[in-house]
């Protein structure tokens, strides 16, 4: 079995324009990315940058014009393998509210396990199972239209997790949360992470979710322009601002008293690092 | 104003009447409005208002809200009796003036019909009140599901109705929020002629039928997503079981109804 | 005197039923000519309930809203005339768009007040330049435009009416940090060019460090603060207690401050921050 869940290969794909049907430029531009098995993959991009349909492309729903996409193995634009190459990759999209399919939140998790043909008392367990995973359980029987816009996205989660998927990504969960609905996401996804095993595909364009995650990969014009560590793609504060991003304020500081000549640690990042290290560089 | 409505919304709880079996329930209803139709005199009717009544007591719902809800069909009764009071000339003519006669046929007609209705609308209130949305479109999928050989997509439909309202009250917000933004910028929905007023939505129904799309398009794609295929291969999680309560409604409601044939063949017809 | 203010403001949702929830519970704030005033609070501290009030969306269950010395509810003139003086721009205003034209759908609002079609005209072009929309942007169809430029547009909608109170609904929601950073110079500026007085509701605080001229921080229904924006994020630990977060650069300086180290309480922008520290270091001789 392959290290990769997901494997894109030079992938290219482009819409089609809404008014005559021509070809609009390349959304996804020849991109090559892994994506490992069990990792925190954050995928960083400005708006319009070609992220989203990179997601979508992840798990079939857009198939490339060229090159290739596989998930453990399938190829995405083979048919036969639709079905198993969804029940691997649970998918989880910006707007809460157009995802939930259900009046009562536990009917909504058991959706996708319902599909898959799963016995009722199995399906009863992983729901719970799932709402327990993203601390829903108690508004197990709510209407979905009246919780949060944080607590629909993690039922939206839940509903993935109860279709027991290896991967799930995610299109920008957060864009249109408030802060601390997006602390709940940002919570219950990565326990999913660590907790579960689950590879988490993460697309967002909030730095500050970025800086979580075990690697970081930027898209800018469709095309993949930074990859690695957090640490090493948030070093790049040029790079980043030329993307249309930001750095996080505590790496921007940093970097730039760096350049004063202050001999600060590499690659800071959160605001405990830039503490800590300004402490060490004073008692010296 | 659209949220004061309270017909066909359900009041979670546990009582007597939310523990049946919803196709029980939809089927006992049934049958109760078939049976309201069959009453032909008082003593038939009091033995349906009764049943209803009763009905009311063990579902737990405040007797406000109950009565709220025959708020919008008021006129409906209100009409109905006046007509049978203005074209009734059956029995005995208790008072005449100019072309109104108020024959004792009349009144007794009048109460009969109210009654009748009111009993009609309890009955369904009830059905939604205690019984989710949710269990509903189940439990009529369930019902229906033998129209299968016939090629109905039963599935298909209650999916529908299930999307429906789950949506409604999205769309509902949605209204609120777009009508808001339009009044903001000095839209005005309360004055002027029927043309200016129906005019005056095009602002509202043109940005809903949008997002509307939109929402229908992203839902689609997050159902195949979560493996959505049809009916074909879906099992549920929620098992419908009927239960020792279940019998012990149906017995009762068949000995009522039993009742009111039996009433209605011993006592002289009203109408 | 204020431009505007609201005297012992309260509001309740659902009156009378078990749900029953307070959103203001007696408000009094002012508003000055020309300020850029950021309200900010959680989700359900009544911000969005208080905006609602100002220009007469709402009707006060208790006490006033005051316009330039006149009750707003004084009779129904005086309610419509709010509507115009205080323009009000919900969150996710790309969505209230309608017209087969950007320009007809910017003219919406000004066509409304009753102007003349020499007047549209010039509020339409003007806002429009606002909002940096090219002339030739104004023939599309709205649909056609990609999301930043709706929300632009709805923007210029409302900028179109000439309010002398500007309020923005999470002006920036849902955009990434180019388009946000944009949106807000586009603010500004327009603020500058017209000293017209800017309401932002906002969650992101950076941008509130970095653009408002006054905070003000609701809580529970109530206001909890409101001052300078130093004043404000000063107030470090009650904020976040209240569920909001300080810029990052505000928590490194509270951090180092509680080390012992002496650094001024009021820094919350990469470029202070830089100076603040490089300045701290001269002076210990590290540099």
């Amino acid at each position: 079995m392959s290290e990769n869940i997901l494997e894109f290969k030079n992938v290219v794909y482009r819409y089609e324009s809404d008014e005559d049907g021509t070809m609009l430029p390349p959304a996804v531009n020849g991109i090559t990315l892994d994506v490992h098995r069990g990792e925190f993959l954050a995928v960083l991009g400005h708006n319009g940058s070609g992220k989203s349909t990179l997601a979508k492309l992840s798990n079939g729903i857009l198939v490339p014009e060229s090159g290739s996409v596989s998930v453990k193995g399938m190829d995405t634009s083979d048919e036969k393998y639709e079905y198993d190459i969804r029940k691997t990759v649970g998918m989880v999209f910006q707007n809460p509210d157009n995802q939930i399919v259900a009046t009562i939140v536990e009917e909504d998790v058991a959706f996708g396990p319902e599909n898959l043909g799963v016995p009722p008392e199995e399906i009863r367990k992983r729901v719970d199972d799932a709402l327990r995973a993203v601390g829903m359980y108690e508004y197990r029987m709510h209407e979905p239209h009246k919780l949060s816009g944080g607590q629909k996205q993690r039922v939206a989660i839940a509903g993935v997790i109860a279709m027991q998927t290896e991967c799930i990504v995610l299109d920008e969960p957060t864009a249109m949360l408030d802060p601390s609905g997006r602390r709940e996401v940002m919570d219950a996804v990565r326990r999913l992470n660590r907790e579960y095993g689950i590879t988490v595909v993460f697309v967002t364009h909030f730095m500050d979710e970025a800086v979580f995650a075990d690697r970081v990969a930027v898209i800018n014009d469709g095309r993949l322009l930074l990859e690695g560590t957090p640490h090493e793609v948030f070093a790049r504060e040029k790079l980043i601002k030329e993307a249309g991003l930001d750095v996080p304020q505590a790496a921007a500081l940093a970097s730039r008293l760096k350049r004063a000549g202050v001999a600060l640690d590499e690659n800071i990042l959160s605001v405990d690092e830039f503490v800590t290290s300004f402490k060490k560089l004073l008692r010296n | 104003m659209i949220k004061d409505i309270t017909i066909g919304q359900y009041f979670p709880g546990k009582s007597f009447l939310h523990s049946l079996d919803a196709r029980d329930k939809l089927c006992l209803t049934f049958a109760f409005i078939v049976m309201i139709f069959v009453c032909k005199n008082f003593f038939s009717l009091a033995v349906m208002l009764l049943l209803a009544l009763l009905m009311s007591l063990l579902s737990r719902i405040p007797a406000r809200t109950i009565l709220k809800s025959f708020r919008p069909i008021l006129p409906i009764i209100i009409l109905t009796s006046a007509l049978q009071l203005y074209y009734n000339d059956s029995g005995t003519v208790w008072f005449e003036y100019w072309k109104f006669k108020l024959t004792s046929g009349g009144v007794f007609t009048a109460i009969f019909m109210a009654v009748r209705i009111c009993t009609l609308i309890l009955v369904s209130s009830l059905l939604t009140y205690t019984t989710s949305p949710t269990l509903l479109t189940d439990a009529i999928e369930r019902l229906l599901s033998p129209l299968k050989i016939f090629k109905v997509k039963v599935h298909t439909l209650a999916m529908m109705m299930t999307i429906a309202l789950r949506f409604i009250p999205t769309l509902i917000d949605e209204i609120d929020r777009i009508m808001s933004a339009q009044k903001a910028r000095g839209a005005d929905f309360e004055t002027g002629s029927l043309i200016t007023r129906a005019r005056a939505l095009i602002p509202i129904f043109v940005p809903l039928f949008v997002s509307s799309f939109k929402r229908a398009y992203e839902l689609a794609f997050a159902m195949e997503c979560r493996c959505y295929r049809g009916g074909e291969g879906r099992t549920r999680m929620r098992k419908m079981k009927f239960s020792w309560r279940d019998y012990a409604a149906i017995a009762f409601f068949c000995g009522c109804f039993a009742a009111v044939i039996y009433l209605n063949i011993s006592f002289e017809h009203l109408i | 005197m204020a431009l505007l203010e609201t005297k012992n403001l309260s509001y309740r949702y659902g009156t009378g039923t078990p749900f029953e929830v307070a959103a203001l519970d007696d408000v009094n704030i002012q508003i000055e000519k020309g300020e850029l005033l950021a309200i900010i609070g959680h989700t359900g501290s009544g911000k969005s309930t208080l905006v609602q009030h100002l220009n007469g969306l709402l009707k006060p269950q208790q006490g006033q809203v005051i316009i330039d010395g006149q009750d707003i509810w004084q009779d129904k003139h005086t309610v419509r005339a709010a509507r115009f003086k205080v323009g009000l721009c919900f969150q996710y205003p790309e969505y209230q768009l309608f017209e087969s034209t950007v320009y007809k759908d910017i003219a919406f609002g000004p066509v409304n007040m009753g102007l003349s079609e020499a007047e549209v005209d010039e509020c339409v072009r003007a806002s429009a330049e606002y909002v940096g929309l090219a002339p030739e942007q104004l023939s599309k169809s709205p649909f056609e435009l990609s999301g930043g430029e709706k929300r632009r547009v709805a923007i210029a909608g409302v900028m179109a009416m000439r309010p002398e109170i500007l309020v923005l609904d999470e002006p920036t929601a849902g955009l990434d940090p180019r388009g946000r950073e944009r949106l807000m110079r586009l603010i500004c500026n327009y603020r500058e060019t017209t000293s017209n007085t800017v309401v932002i509701v906002s969650h992101n605080m950076d941008e509130v460090a970095e653009f408002a001229t006054r905070v003000l921080v609701m809580n529970n229904s109530r206001v909890a603060m409101s001052g300078s924006v130093g004043e404000v994020f000063s107030r470090y630990s009650e904020i976040s207690s209240m569920g909001l977060t300080v810029p990052q650069i505000t928590s490194i300086f509270a951090s180092l401050r509680s080390l012992g180290i002496e650094l001024p309480d009021d820094v919350f922008t990469v470029e202070r921050g830089e100076k603040e520290l490089l300045s701290l270091l001269r002076r210990e001789g590290r540099l």
